[in-house]
């Protein structure tokens, strides 16, 4: 069948948030899932598909056009660096991220000691030199794709760039944040064709969207 | 099963073009070119390479620029042309003949080291126009009914022309009475369409909700006339005059009878620097990026000498070609085949094959001696129509 509208979902912590959301706009979500096999549901009445993908990949499907619309958190957008329209700020799945540490190394200090040859672990490498070059600082920066708490423990970083929402892992390993570098939220991206050629659609759940945000 | 290995790659972001797509692309771009000459273009042609100072006086991207350069025997650094309008640019100010205007059209390569798109790899063809030295909306018009009488001839069926004007987000920043930085925190905002950010920036700026609201909706909704004219008292004047001229240029487009295909929508915003006035996109379904643009560019020419006005568009080739069912060419290509140990057949074949060329037939002379089984088979395995000669005095086959 044709489809009105495809929207892209994320797995994880933000996907219920975002189902619960278009169910509120009027969207059948309800038997649709993050944990199953399959990774396409559809609302028949309503003539929209969804497509379950990872948070990282999800600016990549709404770029090309594979998806109309994609709801992901602004990290995952800033990391993207891909050329899409940003409508709503959806307001749930509010993170920080911070530049973090080892206890032991600040010592009470709330200044982080910079000294040459730091390296910093991080799974968003876009944002963590972004930040360096606004302080002026230089740092080796390592990507990794999950768990970055662990790099400070075994030697492979110095500090770390994280995503924090409660401070409860950071706490486990003994780690400090020093500085908050920004915050995130989830938001509603748009392919910048779709926006034009499927207007009134998106127009009308962005209208509901944002009535069911207030 | 074993695999040959195959190491003769082509660069990451090129491709090669095979039968029956590389005919298909310059039937297209034929036909093009032909639809734009009619409108009293010509063509015009630049080198693939160009200065790399050349190239930059048009754009002020910051950051990883796109471009692929080489270095010249005496140092200096050398650019694949990205674009066609820089170039054309160049040439218009600096050789160029006569009086303006100059109604000038392309076909041409373009290189960008960028990812890989649907239709759109690092070397992409690009068919175009220029308008050089008219100002004013019957230019702006004209160019763009062109471009929609170009999709329409060549049968695209579903496509929306987006149209924006970099005046009103430069009307929108002169209005706000901000220090610089907030001012590029602002445009920043708009060109990378934050619009999410920008409603936060705005609101901790200190205006008012309805207020972020209007500007926010201004980029963010399509308009309407009607929007327009009630729109035209509220706003600070530059961004007025630049609605205004929207407007008009809208109802010119609408006497060439193209308006349906218009959407005025203000967060159509090039990538490009060099654009003055309006600027637009054109979409199609399916494809999840603009297949064409274009837009005035009033001071790029003064960089090369001529202080004259100019408007414009590209299309994408390669996308065009995605989106069109293209309307295959029935013709067969004919082959002229033989059996004659003695060698003659080959007067006849010769002649016959002269006389259908004349015609415009397409035709595949086949002068060695074969078996009807073998040119039976030749036949099936290229798509052609076999004419068999037996003999030698036979003359017209079959």
């Amino acid at each position: 069948m044709e489809y009105k509208l495809t929207i892209a979902l994320p797995k994880g912590k933000l996907f219920r948030p975002a189902a619960e959301m278009l169910a509120l706009c009027g969207l059948n979500t309800r038997h649709i899932s993050d944990e199953e096999r399959s990774l396409v549901f559809e609302d028949e009445n309503n003539g929209v598909r969804f497509i379950i993908c990872r948070p990282t990949d999800i600016p990549v499907y709404v770029e090309h056009g594979a998806s109309d619309l994609g709801i992901v958190g602004k990290d995952s957008i800033i990391e993207a660096g891909k050329n899409l329209y940003e409508l709503v700020d959806l307001k749930f799945g509010f993170c920080r991220f911070v530049l973090a540490a080892p206890r032991k190394v600040l010592d009470g200090k709330d200044t982080y000691p910079w000294k040459q040859g730091i390296r910093i672990a991080t799974k968003f490498p876009a944002i963590a030199r972004e930040y360096l070059k606004k302080k002026g600082l230089q740092a080796e920066i390592i990507k990794l794709h999950g768990n970055v708490e662990l790099a400070p423990l075994v030697g492979l970083a110095e500090a770390i760039v994280d995503l924090v929402s409660t401070g409860k892992t950071l706490e486990q390993n003994d780690l400090v944040p020093v500085e908050e570098i920004g915050q995130a939220t989830a938001r509603l991206i748009v392919n910048r064709a779709s926006y034009r050629l499927k207007a009134a659609e998106i127009n009308e759940l962005v209208t509901s969207i944002k009535k069911n945000l207030t | 099963m074993m695999y040959m290995e195959n190491n003769w790659t082509i660069p990451a972001g090129m491709r090669d073009w095979l039968p029956p797509e590389a005919g298909e692309k310059r039937t297209l771009v034929n036909y093009l070119l032909q639809t734009m000459s009619l409108w009293g273009y010509r063509e015009i042609a630049t080198p693939v390479l160009e200065q790399f100072q050349v190239l930059t006086k048009g754009e002020s991207r910051s950051g990883p620029d796109y471009l692929y350069k080489l270095i010249e025997r005496d140092g200096s650094i050398l650019v694949l042309r990205p674009e066609m309008t820089t170039p054309i640019a160049r040439v218009v100010g600096t050789k160029i003949k006569g009086n303006p205007p100059w109604r000038l059209m392309y076909g041409a390569e373009v290189f960008r080291y960028e990812d890989i798109q649907a239709g759109r790899w690092r070397e992409f063809s690009q068919a175009g126009v220029e308008l050089i030295g008219q100002s004013g909306p019957e230019a702006d018009s004209e160019v763009l009914a062109l471009a929609i009488e170009l999709l329409q001839t060549i049968g695209l069926e579903q496509f929306t022309v987006s149209l924006g004007h970099t005046g009103i987000l430069r009307g929108l920043l002169e209005s706000l009475s901000w220090d610089e930085r907030a001012l590029d925190e602002v445009r920043n905002l708009i060109l990378e369409k934050e619009f999410a950010g920008l409603y936060h920036f705005l609101e901790r700026a200190g205006l008012d909700t309805v207020k972020c609201e209007e500007l926010v909706g201004l980029f963010t909704q399509p308009l309407t006339l009607q929007d327009i004219n009630r729109l035209l008292s509220r706003l600070p004047s530059g961004m007025q005059e630049a609605l205004a001229e929207t407007e008009r240029i809208i109802s010119l487009v609408d006497s060439y009878g193209y308006g349906s295909h218009l959407q005025v929508d203000l967060s159509t915003l090039r990538s490009q620097a060099y654009y003055t006035g309006m600027v637009f996109e054109i979409y199609t379904a399916g494809i999840g990026y603009p297949i064409g643009g274009g837009g005035r560019y009033d001071r790029l020419l003064q960089h090369f000498g001529r202080d004259c006005p100019a408007t414009g568009f590209a299309l994408g080739v390669e996308r065009l070609l995605l989106s069109l069912t293209l309307k295959k060419r029935d013709e067969k290509v004919m082959l002229l085949a033989g059996a004659d140990p003695g060698g003659n057949h080959i007067n006849a074949v010769l002649k016959k094959a002269k006389e259908l060329r004349d015609k415009g037939k397409a035709v595949i002379a086949e002068l060695r001696s074969l078996s009807r089984e073998q040119a039976e088979e030749l036949a099936r395995e290229k798509g052609a129509e076999l004419i068999w000669y037996r003999e030698a005095e036979k003359d017209d086959g079959v």
